[in-house]
């Protein structure tokens, strides 16, 4: 029994006597699996020209609204994972928007981990060359730790949440490609100070992008499909934002 | 609370790994590092030991965890006993 509190912490173990001991040294990396089903996601959508990006929030941020835009206006085809714990209204939202959906109900679960993802695909089964976005549990914590087998990591941050969250919430924003700031629609109301958000973004992830942008009014949108063209490109993905490529013409 | 998942995965690892070692022994202890920057609760991975191995042939062993520097979250190794008795 422990002599704090009487929890049995440090009890001893009475049965190795009469025993031998032998240490089997096993050296494995906990994520070892994960990471090669990640692997695995990653090179089956790299042979369909299919570009992933895992798209990570708080709760309320504006994942599904962004998402419900960019299907409406982007000219691609977009396909998404829904991560929650409960219900299905966010597949239901994607669908609605006419795109291609399937939840995932991850239960007392708190992120997407890539045998989710994996079994996900096999039901979404997403064209060549679409979008492929995985929604995932709302939350700044947990998800930053696991590879889904996407290609980039989007982190979305809404103005009403404060600049102050990149060095609260370090390792997700330390593992973002992109980070979204969305509701700009509603700096005249709150008190972030996008310069700080940015600062302190960079300093967990040197040199990231910082987007300002309100789903909303539309506002920054296109530097968004922008970012999705480019990394599509970057990935040998065949996504193209057809506006992008009209103006360029 | 991701340390719960982790620590299933922690159990599946030392199961595949030693399955040909477990018959007619005993896991005492489990040695496992996790790294300070590896955004792993090392307490909150002790906590739910007793509740994740239960049922397992892991049930009954302890979870000696060591930090480290880095992001680093392994199983470093196992000890296992071997009744005399059984010999």
């Amino acid at each position: 029994m422990c002599d704090t509190c009487g929890c049995g912490d440090t009890a001893t173990i009475g049965t190795l006597t009469g025993g031998t001991v032998e240490t089997v040294a096993v050296e494995e990396r906990l994520l070892a699996k994960n990471d090669d089903l990640a692997a695995h996601v990653r090179a089956s959508l790299d042979e369909r020209g299919i570009v992933a990006l895992n798209l990570m929030s708080s709760p309320g941020a504006g994942k599904t609204s962004l998402l419900e835009r960019t299907i409406a206006e982007l000219d691609a085809s977009v396909c998404v994972i829904e991560g929650d714990q409960e219900t299905s209204y966010d597949a239901d939202r994607i669908r609605a928007a006419g795109a291609r959906a399937v939840q995932v109900n991850t239960g007392a679960g708190c992120h997407l981990d890539a045998r989710m993802v994996h079994d996900a695909l096999h039901e979404l089964d997403p064209l060549p060359g679409s979008l492929l976005v995985v929604e995932n549990v709302g939350n700044l914590v947990c998800p930053a730790l696991f590879d889904v087998g996407e290609h980039a990591k989007v982190v979305v941050i809404s103005v009403t949440e404060g600049d102050d969250k990149p060095l609260k919430y370090p390792h997700m924003f330390a593992a973002a490609d992109l980070v979204v700031v969305n509701k700009t629609d509603l700096l005249p109301y709150v008190d972030l100070d996008l310069d700080r958000l940015s600062a302190q973004a960079r300093a967990v992830r040197p040199g990231v992008e910082v987007l300002p942008l309100s789903v909303r009014t539309g506002e920054g949108m296109d530097r968004w499909y922008e970012w999705i063209a480019a990394t599509g490109s970057a990935y040998g993905g065949e996504v193209r934002d057809a506006r992008v490529d009209t103006v360029r013409a | 609370m991701h340390e719960l998942s982790l620590t299933e995965s922690l159990v599946d690892v030392v199961e595949e790994r030693l399955a040909g070692d477990l018959a007619g022994r005993t896991v005492v202890t489990v040695h496992l590092r996790v790294g300070r920057e590896a955004g792993v609760m090392a307490d909150a991975m002790a906590f739910c030991w007793d509740v994740v191995t239960a049922a397992t042939p892991l049930a009954g062993s302890r979870l000696e965890i060591e930090e480290t520097a880095g992001d680093e979250l392994a199983l470093a190794s196992v000890e296992l006993l071997k009744e005399e008795s059984g010999v």
